[in-house]
C-alpha cells in the first residue's frame, strides 16, 4: 500500500511543533505507513510542493488564520482541493473562526479540531489519522461505479447505484437528478446524459432512468415506478423497451 | 338559428378563456350534447324563453366545470356582458348603416368580432391577471357573487325588455349606452381598487422592513454594550496581570488565570455573536430575511447559526426572488425543527470564484419519507402544511436561470442549497 503524506500548515511555531509531535509520536507507536512530508507556516510551500511533485495520498492539517498577507486556511484548502481531489483535509481552528458549513460542503473536510480545548487535540489528531487511513483503504477496495456531476466549482462523484433518474427542468439546459436521498439541479441536457452510462435509459423525451433502480413498469399507465416509489412517465416506445430491459 | 349557434359558441369560447384552461374536458361534452340542443328547442318558444334558458344551461355547465358557484356566476356574468355588448354594437352598426338584410354578413361579423374579443381577453388575462390574482387583490366571495348576480339580472332585463318592445333601434342604442357605462364603471372601480391595494401593500412592506431594521439595531446595540463591558474587563485583567508579574507571583498568576481568565474565554465561545457574519451580506433584503427568520427561530428555542466568511456584494440574481426563496426554505426549516427537543438550523453563505452557495441545514427526526414526497404540494409530516412552499420554491428558482436548487435528506438533517452561478 502506498505511503500517505501528511502536511501541516500552522503559523504559530509553538502549536506547529506541538501538532507535528503528536502526529510523529502516533506514527512511531503504530508503525503506520505515513510520514510528515511538510510542516510549515507558509501555505505557499505546500502549494509549491503539490504543484511540482508527483503526489501520493495526502492528509492535511490546516490552521485557519495563517497570519497577515497570506491566504487563509480555507483558501489554502480550496487550492489543495483543485490539485489533490482525494486528499483528506482537517482544519485546526478556534471557535470564533468556525465556519461549519463551509468546512463541510465547500471543502468536504474530513474533520475540524477546536483549539479551544487543548487537552482534546491529541486524541482528535489520532482519530483523524485512523479515519483517513480507513477511508483510503475503503476507496482502494471500492468497486462502486461513479458518475461525475459538476455543480459550481465542485465535481461531485455520485454512486451510479444511488441515481434513480434524471428529469429535464422547465428551464433549458437545466437537469434535475433524483437520488436515493434527495435531488439537485445542474447544467446539462437529457440528451447528453443518456449516453454517459450504460445503465441509463431515456424512457421519455424528458426523462432518463437508471434501469437498475426501476422497480416496476406499468404498461397501461405507461409509468415506471422507482425503488423509492416515485413514478416516471414513459413514452410508448420507452415503455416497451424498458419492459424488455427489466426482464 | 345560425346566430343562436354562434352565440353559444362564443359563450363556450369565452368560458374556456376565462378559466384559463383551453384543453378539452369531458364536461365540455355536456355543453355540446345538452346545452346546445336544449337551446335550439327553447328557441322555438320565443326570445324570452331563450334568454332565461340560456342563463340556466350556461350556469349548469359552469357549475359542472368549475364546481364553484362563485366562479360560475362570475364567468356567466362576464360571458353574458361580452355577448350583450357585442350583439348591441353590431346590431346598431348594421341598422344605422342599413345593412340589415344580409343575415349571413351579420352573423359572420358577430362570429369574427367575438373571436377577436376572446383572443384579446386571453392575452389580457395572460399578462395582467397573473399579478393581480394574489390573495390581497381578490374580491371577497360575497362581493363577487353580488356583483355578478346584479350584472346578470341587469343584462337579462335589458335583453328581455328589448325583446318585448320588438327590438327598436332607439331602445337598443339606449341600452347599449347603459351597458357600456356599466362596464366602464366596473373597470374604473377595479383599477382604483388595485391602486389602493398596491399602496397598502407597499406601506405594509415598509412597516415590516422598519421593524426588522429596528430589531437588528437593538441586537447590534446589545453587542456593543457587551463589547464595552468586555473592554473594561480586559483592561482590568491586564492591570492584574501586570501586578502579578511585577511581584513575580507565579503561583498567584496561575490561580488567577484558571479562576478569572479561563471562564471568560469560555464565555466568548458561547454563541452570543452568531449573527455577526450577517454584516458581510451586502444586500438589505437578504440580510433582513435571514436575520428575521433566524431571530424568530431563536425565540422558538431553536439553536441557530449563521456563517459567511466572505463579503458578498452582488448576488447576480433578482434579490426579491432570492429573499422569497430563502423565506420559504427558512420557514420550512423552522416548521420542521420547532417541535424537536434540540432543533438546530444552520445557515451559510459561501462565495466561490464562479458561484455563490447558500446552504440551509436543519436537524430532522428520523423518518423514511423520501424527498420527492416531501416536495409534493401540501404534504405534511405532522398535519401542518410543510412542503406547501416547496413547489413555489421550484417556480422561483426556475425563473432565475443562474440558480439551481438542491434538496437532500441525510441521516439526521435536511439540507437545502441554492447555488447561484455568477460567471458570465
Amino acid at each position: 500500500m502506498p505511503v500517505i503524506d501528511i502536511y501541516v500548515c500552522e503559523d504559530d511555531p509553538k502549536q506547529l511543533s506541538q501538532v507535528v509531535e503528536y502526529i510523529k509520536n502516533y506514527l512511531l507507536i503504530e508503525d503506520l505507513d505515513m510520514r510528515v512530508r511538510i510542516a510549515t507556516d507558509d501555505p505557499n510551500e505546500i502549494l509549491d510542493y503539490l504543484n511540482n511533485n508527483e503526489i501520493d495520498k495526502g492528509l492535511y492539517f490546516i490552521d485557519i488564520d495563517l497570519g497577515e498577507n497570506k491566504i487563509n486556511g480555507i483558501e489554502l484548502a480550496a487550492e489543495i482541493r483543485k490539485i489533490d481531489f482525494e486528499g483528506k483535509i482537517v482544519f485546526i481552528t478556534n471557535h470564533s473562526e468556525m465556519v461549519f458549513l463551509t468546512f463541510k460542503y465547500q471543502i468536504e473536510a474530513l474533520d475540524f479540531i477546536l483549539k479551544d480545548y487543548p487537552e482534546k487535540i491529541q486524541g482528535r489528531i489520532i482519530e483523524d489519522i485512523d479515519l483517513c487511513n480507513r477511508q483510503f483503504e475503503e476507496s482502494a477496495s471500492d468497486s462502486e461505479e461513479y458518475y461525475q456531476i459538476k455543480t459550481g466549482e465542485l465535481v461531485r462523484s455520485i454512486k451510479v447505484s444511488d441515481i434513480l433518474f434524471f428529469e429535464s427542468s422547465p428551464v433549458p439546459h437545466k437537469v434535475i437528478v433524483h437520488l436515493k436521498d434527495g435531488q439537485f439541479e445542474f447544467y446539462s441536457t437529457i440528451k447528453r446524459i443518456e449516453d454517459e452510462n450504460e445503465s441509463f435509459f431515456r424512457c421519455h423525451k424528458s426523462y432518463v432512468v437508471n434501469v437498475d433502480n426501476v422497480e416496476s413498469v406499468n404498461k397501461h399507465t405507461r409509468e415506471a415506478t422507482m425503488i423509492d416509489g416515485e413514478k416516471v412517465l414513459c413514452s410508448v416506445l420507452g415503455t416497451r423497451t424498458l419492459v424488455k430491459l427489466k426482464k | 338559428m345560425a346566430i343562436l349557434f354562434i352565440q353559444l359558441l362564443l359563450f363556450f369560447l369565452n368560458t374556456k378563456v376565462l378559466i384559463k384552461d383551453l384543453r378539452f374536458k369531458r364536461v365540455d361534452l355536456f355543453y355540446l350534447f345538452v346545452n346546445i340542443p336544449v337551446m335550439f328547442v327553447l328557441a322555438e318558444y320565443g326570445q324570452l324563453a331563450t334568454i332565461i334558458g340560456m342563463m340556466g344551461t350556461l350556469l349548469t355547465y359552469l357549475l359542472l366545470l368549475t364546481k364553484s358557484f362563485k366562479i360560475s356566476i362570475a364567468i356567466a356574468a362576464i360571458d353574458y356582458s361580452i355577448g350583450v355588448l357585442l350583439d348591441h354594437v353590431i346590431d346598431i352598426i348594421f341598422r344605422i348603416m342599413k345593412l340589415g338584410n344580409y343575415s349571413w354578413f351579420y352573423n359572420s361579423s358577430i362570429l369574427i368580432w367575438g373571436i377577436v374579443l376572446a383572443v384579446g381577453l386571453y392575452y389580457f388575462l395572460q399578462s395582467d391577471l397573473e399579478n393581480n390574482l394574489q390573495k390581497d387583490y381578490q374580491f371577497s366571495s360575497t362581493e363577487i357573487i353580488f356583483t355578478s348576480i346584479m350584472l346578470v339580472v341587469t343584462m337579462s332585463l335589458i335583453t328581455v325588455t328589448e325583446a318585448m318592445n320588438g327590438n327598436k333601434l332607439q331602445n337598443v342604442i339606449y341600452n347599449f349606452v347603459i351597458v357600456l357605462l356599466f362596464v366602464i364603471t366596473f373597470i374604473v372601480v377595479h383599477i382604483a381598487r388595485t391602486k389602493t391595494i398596491n399602496k397598502d401593500l407597499q406601506l405594509r412592506e415598509q412597516k415590516v422592513r422598519n421593524e426588522s431594521t429596528n430589531r437588528y439595531l437593538i441586537q447590534i446595540e446589545q453587542h456593543y454594550n457587551e463589547l464595552r463591558k468586555f473592554r473594561h474587563e480586559y483592561q482590568n485583567t491586564l492591570l492584574s496581570l501586570e501586578e502579578y508579574l511585577r511581584t513575580d507571583d507565579f503561583e498567584g498568576l496561575k490561580k488567577y488565570y484558571n479562576n478569572s481568565i479561563k471562564p471568560i474565554s469560555v464565555d466568548l465561545n458561547q454563541e452570543k455573536y452568531k449573527f455577526e457574519d450577517l454584516s458581510r451580506i451586502d444586500n438589505k433584503e437578504i440580510k433582513s430575511i435571514v436575520f428575521n427568520k433566524l431571530y424568530a427561530a431563536q425565540l422558538d428555542g431553536i439553536k441557530v447559526s449563521f456563517e459567511a466568511k466572505d463579503e458578498i456584494k452582488s448576488f447576480q440574481m433578482d434579490s426579491l426572488d432570492l429573499a422569497l426563496a430563502l423565506g420559504i426554505i427558512l420557514d420550512n426549516a423552522i416548521e420542521e425543527t420547532r417541535d424537536q427537543e434540540h432543533g438546530t438550523i444552520q445557515v451559510g453563505f459561501i462565495k466561490e470564484v464562479a458561484a455563490i452557495i447558500i446552504i440551509v441545514q436543519n436537524s430532522l427526526i428520523k423518518n423514511n419519507i423520501p424527498v420527492w414526497k416531501m416536495k409534493e404540494r401540501g404534504f405534511s409530516s405532522k398535519g401542518s402544511n410543510r412542503g406547501f412552499g416547496l413547489k413555489n420554491l421550484s417556480e422561483i428558482i426556475n425563473r432565475n436561470n443562474r440558480a439551481t436548487l438542491e434538496t437532500m435528506k441525510l441521516n439526521n438533517y435536511f439540507l437545502q442549497k441554492i447555488t447561484i452561478n455568477t460567471k458570465g
